[in-house]
This record gives C-alpha cells, structure tokens and sequence, in this order.
C-alpha cells in the first residue's frame, strides 16, 4: 500500500476507484440517498483503505437526527465522461511521422506521432484535470524524462513491476480495479506501464536529490561573500553643521506654508485622526463561574431539539466561532484520512457544548441587543447592559489608536468594524472575539481631518529647520561628487569619445554581419553596443574616481576619516546606541551599499536618516577573511544554506522543460 | 568502527557471488532497487516540502542500510547504484577518503554503467562518479590545508530529567550534555524561583506546536501573551540538534537577533527550516501525547486555547 502511495503521489488511485465504485454504484441503482446498508459498507471500504477520499461528499443531515447519508450524484464509471471541448491531442492520420528527435547518450533517437499518442493514452486516466487538461508539453516532457531514466537503467523490470501492480498486490480489489480501468478504457499493460514509468522518473529525481553535497571549499566561498574585512575612507555632510546658520534666520510664512502644503510626512504627524462616540455592551462568559452554572442549570438538562433551534437562530455567528484546527473535522481535506461516517461532525456537534452553556446563562447579551435595536438614546443602552447584569463601555470622541490601547482586550477587528461604520448604526448581531461576546453601537463620528495652517504654524519651524538642513547637507554632498566627477571627465573625456566611436562602429560592423534590414533589430543592436560603451566608461571612471577624491577632500577643506578593519554586519542595535558617532559607524558597517563595492571604489551619497547625515565612501581595502575565523556553527549554517541552494537547483534542473534542453528536442516542423 | 564496516561490506560485495546474500536468501534485484530507494535519506521534494539537510540526517543508519543491500546485490543491477549512493552518503557523513575510494571502485568496476558515463552532473557537465571523485579530491584537499571545526553529536543527559507538571497531567524532558548549556542554566535557574509556576500555555497550532513560558500569561490578558520574558535575553547556542517532534527550543521573535529569556516551544512535527535560526535546548522523553492534545484544543482569536492550560510548576533535577 505504502508502495503504490509512493508510486502514485497525490493522484490516489484506489480511492478513486471505491468512490466511483460505490458512488457509480448507487447511481445506477437510481438511488439519490444513500441507505444505511450502503453507508455502512462505505465505512467498512474506508477503514480498509487508510486513504483520502472526499467526504465531503457526505453529509450528515443533523437536523433529520438520522443517520442517512446524501451523495452528490456522480456518472458512473462506465458513463461516457463529460466533455469539455475538443481533445487537445488528436489521434494521428500517419502514425509512423516523425514529431521530432532527441539525444540520448549520444545518440539521435526519433519519437513518432504514434508512440507519442500511445503516451497520451496512458496518461490521460490520470492527469487530465477538468482543472487543467493534459497539454502535449506535458507528455513530451514525460516521455523525455522517461528516456534519461532507461539511460540510467532504472526501467523497472518484469519482478518490480509485478510488486508495483496492484492486481497483483491488492487481490481484494482486483474486481474494482478492472471495473475502474474497463471505465477509463484502457488495457491492464497500459496501467501498469503508467505505474512502472512514473516510478521510472521518481527514481531518476530521487537519485539526484541524494547526489546534493556541498564541499567546504564552496562553503567558505559562501561565508567569505558576507564577511570581506573592509578599511575605508569617508567624509560627512551632517545637517547640525546647516541647521545652527539657518536658526540665525526665522523661516518666512510663505516658507512654512509650503513646507506644510508639500510634505505628506508633516501632514501625518499634524492630522486629526477619526475619532468616534460609541456605545459597547460586553459580556464575558468565562467570568461566570462553573458555581454559578451549574446552580443556574440546577436540574434542568438542555434537549437536543431545543439547543438545535438556538443554533438555527444563531447560526452565522456561532459557526463563525470554530476554531481553524477544528473545521478540517468539518472538510477532510485531500491527502488525509477521512473519518468514518458515524464520526463525521457537524458544526452542530462542534458547538454543542457552547450553546448549552449559552442557553443556560440565558441568552443575556441576545436579549440586551434585541432591547437595543429599538433604543432612541444613548442611555437605553447603557441601561439595557445593567438590567441583564452586562459591562456597559461608553466610548467618548476616542481616537481608533487611543481605543486599541485602553481596550486591547476587545480585539482590532471590533474597532475596524466600528471607525467602518456610519453614526447611527448597531453592530450587526452579538459578535464574539474569542473570548467575550459582544455589540456596539456607533452614536458619532469626526472623520480625520488636516489643521488649517495658521492652527500649527507656531508646530512647523522646528521640523523645517530640521528638513531644510538636512538637505542643504545633501546638496554639499551632491557639488562634492559633481566635483570629483569633473576632474574624472577631464581626464576621460578623450578616452570616453574614443569608446563612443568603436561602439558606434562595433555596432555597424554587427548590423553588416548579420545582414539587418529591420529597423527596430538594427536600433537594438546598437542599443547593445551603447550599454557596452556605458560599462566601459564606467570602467574607466572608478578606477579614476579614487586618485581625485583625495584631491577633492583637500580642497573642500573637509575632514576625512577612516574605519576599519570591518565586517558587513546587521546592525539591529543601533536603536541602543546613544554616541552619534558610534551611530554613524554602525551606519557605515551595516550598508548594503558599501558591502557591494570593489577596492578602490567610491560611493554615491549614502544618506542616513537616523543621524541627519550623508556619506561618501571610498574602500581603501577589501581582504579576505582567513578560514580559522569561521566558527563551527557558521561552517554547518553555511553549508545548510548550499544545501538548500543545490537541492533547489538540482529540482529545477530535473523539470520536463530543462530535460528539453538537455536532450536537445528537436521539433519536426 | 564505521570504516571498518564500510570496508568490509565493499570487500564482501566484491566477493559474493551472484545475488547470493549472506544467509543464503537470495533476493530479486527488482526488490532490491526499492530496497535501496527507501534507504535513502533523501527524496525529490515536492515544492514546498522541507529538504533534509545534511546535519539532521543519520548517515550512519543509511549508510549500513545501503552496505547491506550492496552486499545482497552484489553482480546484479543494484551494486553500481548502491556503490554510488554510498559514495554519496559517506561523504555527507565527513568520511571523504572512503567516500573517493567509493567511487573510484566504481568506475574501475563499471566503466561503461550510465553513472559513469551519460549522467551528468547539472552544473558541471561531468559524469556523476567522475564529478564525486572530484568533489573528494576537491575537499581532501581543502581539509589537508585547513581545519574544519566540527560540532559534537548531541547527547541527552539521563540525569537531567526535569517534570513539568501541567494541567493536563505531567510531562517529562531532558537536557542535552554538550548542547545548549546556557539555556538549559537558564531555564533550571528559573524554574527554580518559580518563574514559570502559573504561566500557561498561551499559543497553539494543532500538530505543529505549542508555546509555553510567558510570565505575562499569568494574568488574563491574551492580547498580551506571547509578548513577555524575564527581561533579558540570552545569545544563541546554536548545535547539530534538528527540530524535530519532541523538541523544546527557545522562542526567537521574528528578526530577532537573539532568544527570548523564558518563552520556549514544543514542537509537534519536523520543523528544518528553524534549525540555526531558533536554540532546541531540551526534549521531551514522556508525555508527548498530551502536548498533541493539548494542540487540538478550540482556541481564540489569539490562538490561546478558551480552556485554559496551566504550566503550575517545575520538579528540577536534584543536585
């Protein structure tokens, strides 16, 4: 059974073929319901078979209170099955054609359209989805990985063959299986070469997969990538340098006033959030103690009937209470073991134990609600919670945060519903949060709304100052860069007009080679040959860019300071760090930026908003780090990380779409 | 000792005859292909399923499955499959010079077998046994000029068993010797004043795992569970432990660069994609079934079971 599960995947053969048996057989002895007879030998067929079958073709009708059981109505298995539209794969007027050829060992190896065909015909049973049909890529792509599997010898032989056929293997089944295979209207040799190539292919991507193993040369490779040991040079442009200049000076309204007109960021931190008037009636059932239950239910047992009608009444909320872990019970889903039929649940049954527990309390809260849908002021409310003994919340011009934090308790979900809703409106039922039950109901609403200017222009002088410095340093930083790549140009420029022309003439060279005529091929390839001309100045002006920074530095007469040596590190404590310059380090050893740059190289502007700064960065060195630094536990992380990378790579590769490529599948056209 | 027996399998595959295993039995290859399918430790995954990675794995376990049904088919189409995948296995298992020897016995053996010539290696474009025999050399070499550090198996301690004793009925753990020994300091210490006594059980995922450890769980809050911990954390001590069923590990919040002092997991099913990302400590020896219970419970929109679940103390080990 194992075997054949294995053999098979998801697709579940047996379980097909008992459903359709008893499904099929139902039908046609024009049964819609099936009897108790019928659904005990369901069971006994389900426990025989520890598989998956879709019991949510049963359905146990609660309300009846019988065990009958309902199934859909499926065709039978000999029915004809249903169309939907032509078959994608035709049956071949010459079958002897060629489709195409591949390679295989070196050798040229021809697939006619009517192996082809055959191939279809076998698979077809099993992998033609109402969903997602069989398409031809997918039986070429079967038969190539098929072939790489013979070249690897694992063609199943006539004694493995015979431990993978079910006729042989589930003798008790024997009748089911023909029946079913007489219904997909294929041979015995047919299902079982399905099975036996299937298996083929298996094999083939379980040897690869076993093949996965990582040397340590490729693990250090890994580990150096993260861990390059850095010295560099930098200079700042900080916004406290700007700020204290432009404090010397007040900004002017019209300043301000465009500062708070342009910045979404200032306009956040100004805007008067929606606030509500609300009105919350809460209810905690577990607050009541097991006491007080049992001395309110004192005799009194709750019958079936009467708590099948309070579930009935209540049914949308009270189904919404079951928990996820609990509904699978509800819908097995595929590829796991049904219950038997007498154990099938209900959410009914689920919630049972709830709803006597309701009925005994009385039902509180569904009556202060039914009270409160009538009530004209806040008041009836509030005095609907005390006369049934509930919490009454009264929620005054709260803002949604200020609500989620004085009333965690409640849930975000409620107050969503409620900064949702319109003045006037009630939640709709008792709703229930995991843990309390409760309504609401909403009495005003302000929607958010931003200041008028003249409101918060005494707020915004402290934050523009901030900004405006802020920027004014990057401007420094942008003029410094301008300049260095200034100098650069002087230099290439020549060098730089040179490469332009061998483009320009590489590109007509190529366009004459090809022999081009269409406008839009020519215009790509001299498209391919600019990029070509861009990288090589590139090229050019970083290994420039480093012998004029320090000239630049010098004449802007700016600080220039070194760090290192470093290691590109995650830095998750900057929020601890109170040193700013400590700050600014941590900046600099944790920026992707830098981590990607070569020896010699120079950065563009790297702003940090933390520390109102801006950075240019040239790395003086970048070394490799030695083996003995790498800890054992960096050795196996490493190593795990290739591993994970390789068996990707190696599931890619062992796709139909790749086995093309790597037969070459020649199509006949 | 594993050598050894490596040794001796390879030098009893070469002798036995046909199909002929040891005690005489003789089984048909066919039946020995899906043998050595199922002792391998590794299948193609379907998207989505986790990988076994090379720590987590019993090499030994395979490669004695592998080295007995080598034996058994030795002269039948087995042998060279089985000869490559114990190649494979062994050098997974840090064993890189039998491993070579492996597959250079293979190819002196079976020049012409598909492993040796048409099947490739994907990225290099050589044969398989071809490119094993490389990537052995490849490490024997890297070794012979570097010191891999190697972490020691885990053990568990037999002395360290620890009761918790839940709601539900107790449940017992131990400790590992040389794994995790900060944590397990950590967690003895405060169990000891108490810490734990009275917390609940504030999260569960049916099958998959339950959450312990919150002081914050102590009051009725849930909104505010599985947000606690003893106000410090403590670094990871990353091992060779996998997570697996039965495994108690450190809870570690999403980016967290560190554990949480006191919240810890039991874990319900595998769970390889945490293995260095979260600190397994301990192992739970008796009583698992009810934590699987205990994960089944209905639950609230905070994933805390509506019953609730008290951890009400710890029995420490006696010193």
């Amino acid at each position: 059974m194992l075997m054949l599960g294995n053999t098979l995947g998801s697709g579940n053969f047996l379980v097909r073929i008992v459903e359709d048996l008893l499904v099929g057989g139902c039908a046609r002895l024009g049964e819609t319901q099936m009897t108790p007879s019928c659904a005990r030998t369901l069971c006994l067929a389900l426990l025989l078979l520890p598989l998956p079958l879709a019991a949510q073709a049963a359905d146990v009708n609660d309300q009846s209170g019988s065990n009958s059981v309902s199934i859909k109505p499926r065709p039978s298995p000999t029915a004809p099955p249903m169309r939907r539209g032509p078959d994608p794969i035709q049956k071949p007027a010459n079958p002897d054609k060629v489709r195409g050829t591949y390679e295989l060992a070196g050798e040229k190896r021809s697939l006619t359209e009517g192996a082809f065909y055959d191939t279809y015909l076998v698979l077809k049973p099993h992998e033609d989805k109402p969903q997602r049909p069989l398409q031809e890529q997918q039986v070429l792509e079967h038969i190539l990985l098929f072939a790489e599997a013979q070249g690897m010898g694992f063609e199943l032989s006539a004694d493995e063959k015979d431990l993978i056929n079910p006729l042989k293997t589930q003798a008790i089944f024997k009748d089911a299986i023909e029946q079913r295979m007489k219904g997909w209207g294929i041979t015995e040799d047919q299902y079982i070469r399905y099975l036996a190539e299937k298996q083929a292919i298996q094999r083939l991507k379980n040897w690869y997969a076993n093949s996965v193993r990582v040397r340590s040369s490729e693990v250090y490779e890994m580990w150096k990538r993260d861990n390059f040991l850095f010295r560099v040079s930098y200079v700042e442009f900080n916004a406290d340098e700007y700020e204290s200049e432009l404090r010397k000076k007040a900004p002017t309204d019209e300043e301000l006033q465009n500062f708070y007109k342009t910045n979404p960021q200032i306009q956040n931190r100004m805007r008067i959030p929606t606030s509500v008037t609300a009105d919350i009636v809460i209810f905690d059932p577990s607050s009541v103690s097991e006491e007080e239950i049992a001395r309110l239910q004192g005799t009194r047992k709750i019958k079936r009937d009467e708590a099948l009608v309070y579930f009935n009444n209540n049914k949308e909320r009270l189904v919404r209470q079951i928990p996820s872990e609990d509904r699978p019970k509800l819908y097995p889903p595929p590829g796991e073991a049904p219950p038997p039929v007498d154990k099938l649940v209900t959410p009914f049954a689920l919630l049972r134990e709830q709803i006597d527990r309701e009925l005994i309390l009385g039902n509180r809260i569904q009556a202060a609600f039914d009270e409160s849908e009538g009530a004209k002021s806040p008041d009836d409310i509030k005095n609907a919670a005390e006369k049934h003994g509930l919490t009454h919340l009264r929620l005054e011009r709260t803002s949604r945060q200020t609500a989620l934090t004085e009333h965690v308790e409640l849930g975000a979900s409620l107050f969503t519903d409620l900064f949702n809703a319109q003045a006037g409106n009630l939640s709709p039922g008792v709703q229930f949060n995991g843990k309390v039950q409760f309504f609401w109901r909403l009495q005003d609403k302000a929607v958010s709304s931003l200041p008028p200017f003249d409101q918060v222009k005494d707020q915004l002088a402290d934050p523009w100052y901030a900004q405006t410095a802020y920027m004014k340093a990057q401007e420094a930083g942008t003029e410094f860069l301008n300049k260095m790549q200034d100098a650069v140009k002087q230099v290439t420029d020549e060098q730089e007009k040179k490469i332009d022309l061998e483009a320009a003439a590489k590109a007509k060279a190529e366009i004459e080679r090809q022999e081009l005529t269409n406008e839009q091929r020519k215009q790509l390839e001299q498209q391919k040959w600019r990029a070509w001309a861009e990288n090589e100045k590139r090229k050019i002006r970083s290994d420039l860019m480093p012998q004029h920074f320090e000239a630049v530095v010098s004449e802007s007469g700016r600080a220039l300071k070194q760090h290192g040596p470093f290691a590109f590190t995650f830095r998750t404590d900057r929020k601890t760090i109170t040193d700013i310059e400590q700050q600014r380090i941590a900046f600099i050893e944790s920026n992707f930026q830098i981590k990607s740059l070569g020896p010699g190289h120079v950065s563009p502007i790297l702003s940090d908003i933390v520390t109102q700064s801006h950075f240019i960065v040239r790395v003086d060195s970048k070394e490799e780090p030695p083996f003995d630094d790498m800890t054992a536990v960096d050795y196996y992380q490493r190593r795990m990380a290739a591993e994970r990378q390789n068996t990707f790579t190696t599931n890619y590769m062992w796709t139909g779409f790749q086995a093309q490529r790597r037969l070459k599948w020649a199509q006949n056209r | 000792m594993m050598r050894f027996l490596i040794n001796g399998l390879l030098i009893v595959g070469c002798m036995t005859s046909v199909g002929i295993a040891q005690d005489g039995e003789k089984e048909s290859p066919g039946k020995l292909m899906i043998e050595l399918e199922q002792a391998l430790p590794r299948s193609a995954p379907e998207q989505g399923q986790p990988v076994a990675f090379s720590h987590s794995v019993d090499w030994d376990g395979a490669i004695e499955k592998i080295g007995l049904i080598l034996v058994k088919g030795a002269g039948t189409k087995v042998e060279p499959h089985a000869l490559y995948m114990l190649g494979c296995c062994l050098f997974n298992s840090h064993q890189v010079e039998q491993s070579k020897a492996t597959f250079e016995d293979l190819k002196v053996r079976f020049p012409k077998h598909a492993l040796c010539t048409t099947a490739k290696d994907q990225r290099t474009g050589k044969s398989l046994v071809d490119q094993g025999i490389e990537d052995c050399s490849d490490e024997l070499r890297f070794r012979a000029e570097n010191k891999i550090k190697l972490l020691p198996t885990p053990e568990l301690d037999p002395d360290s068993t620890t009761v918790l004793h839940l709601t539900i009925g107790d449940v017992k753990i131990q400790f590992y010797k040389n794994a995790a020994l900060k944590h397990r300091e950590n967690f003895l210490k405060l169990a000891e004043k108490g810490f734990y006594d009275r917390t609940r059980a504030h999260k569960v995922v049916a099958g998959h795992v339950v959450h312990f450890g919150d002081p914050n769980s102590k009051e009725r809050n849930p909104a505010r569970w599985g947000k606690g911990g003893p106000g410090y954390v403590i670094d990871h001590e990353f091992s060779l432990l996998s997570h697996k069923r039965g495994t108690i590990t450190m809870w570690r919040g999403t980016g967290r660069p560190s554990s949480n002092g006191s919240q810890f997991q039991v874990l319900l099913k595998d769970q390889p994609h945490l293995d260095f990302v979260q600190t397994p400590f301990a192992e739970i020896v008796e009583g698992i079934e009810r934590i699987d219970d205990l994960s089944r419970v209905q639950r609230n929109q905070y994933e805390a079971p509506i019953k609730d679940c008290f951890l009400n103390g710890i029995s420490t080990p006696k010193k």
